[in-house]
């Protein structure tokens, strides 16, 4: 047995020994380096872009501008994967500051940089917004006149009669919570070489979605998606920031111009933050609750900061929709969750995407709710929380529901019901809190791999999911493991590669166990039958009275008939069996009025309770104690699957306590990671447990987002349970958290 | 990025204004100013140079006088760039002459978007440059009022 | 990035290279600093002067009036050398709060103090204990106090053709009680918020002198000698402590960046000015 084994991740002697062969260390013969000049205006218009004095440095060999896209036989200047509004380089209009203007391939970083003062830039700026609600007002700057409105998606949620509920309400609440522009900072930054050889493209990229990239890159260049190869070694992270497509458009282009010779292009860190960030969040939650803890109706109004271009966010919107109200019985939800351009650097998926900004939203306004009616907020949870066979907002049944479970689970390990002493003579004083999430995973979607076993027994796995880390390539080979009944160590895994592995939608919303783990389930059981009928001849049975197991094909009624897989290919002389495995969803689609239907195939549950310190005099905020579950359904590997919760809680006290980009006129001041603050690990919580919840008859389940989003609310409930403090908006920083406390103070001795 | 201060000046209200919207020669006492030259009644391009420790910026640019009212109220547009460090400055600038017992005091209000390389090197240093090139400022006009007064 | 790398192996040979290319050189240590600001374009020197073939520049050396540390002392070593942390506690403890054990087993403390980052411990720690600098050129050495050193953001008080050569930390009075309090407002691994330094000589009942110098939260670590004086001859009460860090915050101009604003600076000097002398007072260290 393969699965729920802790093996080893099939590259960890290369982790630790610096030998993954990371696309930011690739090197093709000839290769060029790729740089990108930038705009450093908001918003303009462009007047005159000079690039002559530049292309004639010697050792520049190329310089891309929108020029070069403006004939009848040139690439499509503008791509995107759902809505194509984003130019491979800026033409007319330049719509954030750090957008690319100019490429330039040359022989050196050195030259490269050198060339990018040569380049003259004139423009004429127009009035810039950075605001998303703003952005929405009437007379606000339009950055696309196909958007005269700025509103890229508006999705909506309506189920049951909304006023009635509030009108049954005994208690309204409402509140308005804030996330910031964040940065998914992988340690690897996004990288992209090209190649172009006999009117066909090859890539070579860090991504997270290798046919997204195949298709719009064929989309720009007018090519056959077979004439575009994409290859993607082991990502250094991923986080969301390398779904979609991001600078493969710029190393195809750069590649295409120069003619024969590859290019690479790596990001700065500096650059990072101006080519993907998270979406800033405005959340307004709205809520008619009756004394005794049940709610009446809730309403929520998400504004999402999209940046200058649609990217992601077209299919991401929606996705924040489905997951604002939280997984409660409430008998009648509106959402409404706008997209909204703005000025700034493009916004995407960020590991919990749309799910971190809306959870803690509707946990911290849980616990609102819970103190204001004086009911312990697990328990209030536990009352409202959805169960199996409940209709959910969207009129779909729910199945495979364990949310209660999952917050059972972490608050019992917490010790939620032992007493906590809460001050101990200091200026410190302990809280507790707790929070929930649910999210939908990509619907409509499938995966897809081939599996081939050699004459030695050897078994090659062949599949798009991207090993960005997280140990997916891992959970596939278990899989296939287990499947086929041979040991680990017979499995290996190759891709993705669009030239040889089949598709898969994307390594993205935690879909990669579920989805690719079936598919190789599918396939798995496709090579048995395959063996089955080879061996047929030889054992002298038909084909339906064998089975495959073991490493052997033998008579089911008498298993001391048996052969080796081995045996079978060599007495029946072939060199590999081989077999495709698929497995897809129809779910999501959704009325586009009301939001019915059914969104997702499976739900994502996850649950968090931690124990914070509070310094009353400086306000900083310290997590002793953190305990996270997550629904796996079925673990295929107990200690990755525990690094993904665990990692996950790290991840999450980044964009609780830290993580923010800050912004000044659409400059980011703070590009670089002194600045702009992760975790460390001396931040990990001293107590930092994690369950992964199983449940009888369950397959795989998606575990690599689900113990995120409850970290910042269970932290805010946390502090607010210490120190009385209520922050809305995150970060939640240590003179946050004074000031409150101080108001609080001053409050307290008018009263 | 807002930036406000104030200096005081041993001078009325008017000798100030008047030395204020002599702007060549006022732009003299700007810690950094190398040229100044008029464009029309109310445009004026120069150069400035700033040195925080290693780092070195010098902003070529135009000084547009918005509003002007007389003997009190100013704001003026600012943009400028440094093109070897690819910084770009865009701001308005507003002061305010109040009249005190032994003078004028002077208030500024700069709200400036920085761009580009130097926009990372913060809000701290920033702020406390200008506050030095205001005092340096202050300084020299006061020499230079009492010296006109002297004549 | 054109610059032409030059490495002396004498200091001769370093002070000849500084005093031929002056303002156009930078002096290259450990390079934490300067390859930052290099890589960002904030500089663009068109010579690089490493000085880590110049012998005899990572010395700690006790003589009877103090201690001798070279500027190419790596931080990692002051963290760790015996005689610091038997003798100066506060210099080994801010040494070792500096960023994470890679930064400083790289970074030097020439290079801390010629970069003049306000954001940084050992600057606050050595001005406390009355540090002063040697700055040596072909035109001869001169000692700095390290009050007069450090000039502003990311300025001192070097010619363009001085080397740090020697920092010099003058014995203390014996018996002194020292602490050094970073406060970090965001990660553990972050530059200070503020420093505090803190250095304490008691007699039978009372303190015979008081040091406190401020840093990080402000454009160059300060001491306030008016405010140090409050302490002399006098018991350290709840009410003395409260005056002096009360005395530290209303003074000190402090300055606003990501790491918190100006306000909240100042409340954060009352606080950890307040905790360090406490834990003076209280003989924790």
């Amino acid at each position: 047995m393969a699965i729920g084994k802790s093996v080893p991740m099939l590259d960890s002697v290369a982790r630790v020994t610096g030998t993954v062969p990371y696309a930011s260390n690739l090197k093709l013969p000839d290769m060029l380096v790729g740089k990108v000049f930038r705009s450093s205006v908001p918003h303009a218009r462009t007047i005159k872009l000079d690039v002559s004095a530049a292309e004639q440095l010697p050792g520049v060999v190329a310089i891309v501008t929108a020029a070069d896209f403006a004939g009848d036989d040139t690439p499509n200047l503008h791509f995107g994967s759902t809505i194509q509004d984003q130019p491979v380089v800026a033409g007319d209009r330049i719509r954030f500051i750090g957008e690319p203007v100019a490429l330039i391939a040359a022989e050196s970083v050195v030259i490269a940089d050198q060339a990018m003062d040569l380049i003259e830039l004139e423009y004429e700026e127009i009035p810039a917004i950075f605001d998303a609600e703003e952005a929405l007002l009437p007379g606000a700057p339009v950055l696309h006149e196909a958007f005269p409105d700025n509103l890229l998606g508006h999705s909506k949620l309506r189920r049951g009669d909304i006023e009635a509920g509030f009108a049954a309400a005994d208690e309204i609440f409402e509140e308005v919570f804030s996330s910031p522009v964040a940065q998914q900072a992988s340690l690897e930054t996004q990288v992209a070489a090209a190649r172009w050889k006999d009117g066909k493209l090859t890539v070579w990229t860090g991504s997270q979605s290798p046919y997204t990239v195949r298709r719009v890159l064929s989309a720009i260049f007018d090519l056959d998606v077979e004439d575009v190869r994409v290859i993607v070694p082991p990502l250094g992270g991923g986080f969301g920031g390398k779904g979609n497509i991001r600078t493969q458009p710029m190393a195809a282009a750069l590649a295409w111009k120069v003619g024969d010779r590859p290019v690479k292009l790596v990001m700065t860190r500096a650059e990072e933050f101006l080519t993907v960030t998270k979406h800033a969040a405005k959340i307004i939650v709205k809520s008619g609750v009756k004394l005794d803890g049940t709610f009446t109706a809730r309403k929520v109004t998400i504004y999402w900061n999209a940046g200058a271009y649609a990217s992601s966010s077209a299919h991401l919107v929606p996705a924040g929709m489905l997951r604002a109200l939280g997984p409660y019985r409430i008998p009648a939800g509106h959402v409404d969750s706008y997209g909204i351009y703005t000025n700034l650097p493009i916004a995407a998926a960020y590991r919990g995407a749309m799910s971190s900004q809306g959870v803690f939203a509707h946990e911290s306004h849980m616990d609102t709710i819970a103190h204001r009616l004086g009911i312990d907020p697990l328990e209030l949870r536990i009352k409202n929380l959805l169960r199996t066979d409940d209709i959910f907002a969207t009129g779909e049944r729910l199945h495979d529901i364990h949310f209660v479970e999952c917050l059972e689970a972490a608050a019992d390990g917490l010790g939620w019901h032992e007493p906590l002493q809460r001050e101990n003579g200091t200026v410190k004083k302990r809280g507790r809190g707790v929070a929930v999430m649910m999210k939908n995973t990509i619907a409509n979607s499938s995966s897809e791999c081939r599996i081939k076993l050699d004459a030695e027994g050897r078994v090659t796995l062949y599949t798009s999911t991207v090993e960005t880390g997280q140990g997916g390539h891992t959970a596939m080979a278990q899989i296939a493991a287990e499947a086929l009944g041979v040991p680990i160590e017979a499995l290996t895994v190759i891709g993705p590669d669009t030239a040889e592995t089949p598709p898969d939608a994307q390594t993205a919303s935690s879909r990669s166990t579920h989805m690719m783990g079936n598919a190789v389930l599918n396939g798995a059981a496709s090579l048995r039958q395959h063996l089955a009928e080879a061996a047929a001849p030889i054992l002298e049975w038909s084909p339906e009275d064998l089975s495959v197991a073991d490493g052997y094909v033998f008579v089911t009624t008498q298993p001391q008939e048996r052969i080796p897989y081995a045996e079978v290919l060599g007495r029946k002389n072939i060199a590999a069996l081989t077999a495709t495995g698929k497995y897809w969803t129809n779910e999501g689609k959704l009325d586009p009025e009301t939001g019915q239907g059914i969104s997702t195939p499976d739900w994502h549950q996850g649950a968090g309770a931690c124990e914070v310190e509070v310094d009353t005099q400086t306000g900083k905020v310290t997590v002793l104690r953190y305990h996270s579950a997550s629904f796996a359904g079925r673990v295929v590997n107990p200690t990755l699957a525990g690094l993904q919760n665990d990692g996950n809680v790290i991840f999450g006290l980044g964009a609780s306590l830290l993580e923010e980009v800050a912004i000044d006129g659409g400059q980011i001041t703070n590009p670089n990671l002194s600045d702009y603050m992760l975790p460390s690990f001396l931040d990990i919580p001293v107590e930092l447990k994690n369950v992964s919840l199983e449940a009888e008859g369950s397959t795989f389940q998606g575990i690599g987002e689900m113990t995120l989003p409850p970290v910042a609310p269970a932290i805010a409930n946390a502090i607010y349970d210490a120190v009385g403090a209520r922050i809305r908006d995150l970060p939640l920083t240590a003179e946050k958290v004074l000031r409150v406390i101080h108001e609080q103070g001053e409050a307290d001795d008018e009263q | 990025m807002k930036i406000e201060g104030s200096f005081t000046l041993r001078a009325p209200v008017s000798a100030v204004w008047d030395y204020l919207l002599n702007i060549e020669e006022m732009s003299q006492c700007i810690p950094g100013v190398n040229t100044l030259e008029t464009i029309d009644a109310n445009t004026y391009r120069g150069k400035l140079e700033v040195k925080i420790g290693p780092i070195k910026a010098a902003f070529g640019g135009t000084v547009t006088l918005l509003e002007v009212e007389p003997p009190h109220r100013i704001v003026a547009a600012i943009e400028a760039d440094d093109r070897r460090n690819a910084s770009q400055v865009k701001a308005t600038f507003i002061s305010v002459l109040n009249p005190i017992a032994d003078g004028t005091e002077v208030t500024y209000a700069i709200d400036a978007n920085v761009r580009g390389r130097l926009a990372q090197f913060g809000q701290a240093v920033a702020q406390s440059t200008a506050k030095k090139m205001a005092g340096a400022f202050g300084s020299c006009m006061q020499k230079k009022l009492d010296a006109g007064e002297a004549e | 990035m054109n610059y032409e790398l030059l490495q002396p192996d004498s200091l001769s040979g370093a002070m000849e290279a500084l005093a031929q290319h002056g303002d156009e050189a930078k002096v290259l240590a450990g390079g934490t600093a300067v390859v930052l600001m290099l890589q960002q374009k904030l500089i663009a020197p068109t010579v690089l002067v490493s000085i880590g073939r110049v012998p005899d520049l990572d010395h700690i050396r006790t003589e009877p009036d103090g201690l001798h540390i070279g500027p190419l002392t790596i931080l990692r070593d002051m963290e760790r050398s015996s005689v610091i942390q038997r003798r100066f506690p506060l210099l080994a403890q801010a040494c070792g709060e500096v960023g994470n054990v890679r930064i400083r087993n790289q970074a030097t403390l020439g290079g801390n103090l010629a970069e003049a980052d306000y954001a940084s411990d050992p600057p606050t720690a050595l001005l406390a204990l009355g540090a002063q600098v040697t700055a040596t050129s072909v035109r001869g050495a001169r000692t700095i106090p390290l009050e007069d050193f450090l000039v502003g953001f990311y300025t001192t008080d070097l010619e363009p053709d001085e080397l740090i050569t020697d920092i010099f930390i003058p014995a203390s009075t014996p018996g002194s009680r020292m602490t050094y309090l970073k406060y970090k407002s965001r990660s553990s691994e972050d530059r200070p918020c503020t420093g505090v330094a803190a250095i304490a000589a008691f007699g039978a009942k009372t303190c015979t002198d008081l040091r406190v110098a401020v840093g990080a939260a402000c454009e160059v670590p300060q001491r306030l000698p008016a405010v140090e004086s409050l302490a002399r001859g006098q018991a350290l009460t709840d009410e003395l402590i409260g005056e002096i860090a009360a005395g530290y915050a209303d003074s000190i101009e402090t300055l606003e960046d990501i790491r918190g604003s100006a306000r909240y600076r100042t409340q954060m000097i009352r606080v950890h000015v307040y905790r360090a002398l406490e834990e003076l007072r209280n003989g924790h260290r």
